[in-house]
């Protein structure tokens, strides 16, 4: 079968246009916008931790529970959607790591004691991290360096600045999983 | 000078997308029926019929499942598929070479 070189050149264009296509809505599907609407959650949350101490106890926790249930149920219609669209073996195992790391992160709370806020939250950003470098190994290799990325940010701001502990996973954590999901709709992940 | 040996099964446009798509995932994922019907741009007919094409030829594999108790199809390159699909990107770039075409490109 023979075909002419503008005929090849247009034949690899679409290819390339599929394959692009392709890795858009797998990443979308797979993360993206789970990573851009945690990244939110967590500027709203930690900035009210930082900037809320004239406000009630009750205030700040109602906003995170409000929160959480709203990326939650993201999370959930994103991974519903996801297994409609892809169906991989690996698929049901990803999905119950995360509850698994949650129920450790509650043990480890409540059997070790983190010595206060700032040490319980680095706590739940380490699990979370975890379980991003257990994905980036199985599914996704970007996915391990944006976890070692985000953890060396985090542990500077910890030690560096205790202080402004909050309003560095505010900004530096919340901003870097925007940037993550961001990057990972760019379909360049 | 020969030219680059090209399948014919996959050259056909809508296939060479359908297996585009199929390699752009991990060996063992699927894609959705109704989710590539979609990204091609085809009707549930034409989809069907160039999928009856490449399973015939050993390229793809379907399998039928319920989510949500509704019945979805999914498709998955085989091993040989993959072969095939990569053999002809580089008979295609061959081509295209051959014309000067891919100098400076990525």
């Amino acid at each position: 079968m023979d075909i002419s070189p503008s005929e090849a050149e247009k034949t690899l264009a679409s290819i390339r246009e599929t394959d692009d296509q392709m890795r858009k809505a797998m990443n979308a599907a797979g993360g993206g916008y789970q990573m851009l609407i945690w990244g939110i959650i967590m500027m709203i949350g930690y900035t009210l931790n930082q900037f809320g101490e004239h406000l009630s106890v009750a205030v700040v926790a109602g906003t995170w529970i409000v929160l959480s249930v709203i990326g939650n149920a993201v999370s959930v219609v994103m991974s519903a959607r996801m297994a409609r669209k892809f169906h991989s073996p690996l698929g049901a195992r990803i999905g119950a790591m995360l509850p698994i790391f949650v129920l450790f992160g509650f043990v480890a709370a409540f059997f070790v004691h983190p010595a206060g806020p700032r040490e319980i939250n680095l706590l739940i950003y380490l699990l979370v991290m975890l379980w991003l470098a257990m994905m980036g190994l199985w599914v996704k290799p970007s996915m391990l360096w944006i976890s070692l990325i985000f953890t060396g940010l985090m542990l500077f701001g910890y030690v560096v600045l205790p202080d402004y502990f909050f309003l560095w996973l505010a900004i530096v954590g919340g901003g870097a999983m925007i940037g993550s999901g961001l990057f990972l709709l760019s379909g360049r992940g | 000078m020969t030219m680059p040996e090209l399948d014919e099964i996959i050259h056909q446009p809508v296939r060479l997308r359908l297996m585009a798509a199929l390699v752009a995932i991990k060996s063992g994922e699927s894609a959705e029926f109704t989710f590539l019907r979609d990204m091609l741009k085809v009707t549930d007919g034409n989809l069907g019929a160039h999928l009856r094409r490449l399973e015939e030829a050993g390229y793809i594999e379907s399998t039928k499942t319920f989510v949500d108790r509704k019945p979805h199809t999914y498709v998955s390159a085989t091993t040989a598929g993959r072969k095939v699909f990569r053999n002809q990107v580089a008979a295609l770039e061959e081509i295209l070479k051959g014309s000067g075409g891919l100098k400076g490109r990525k």
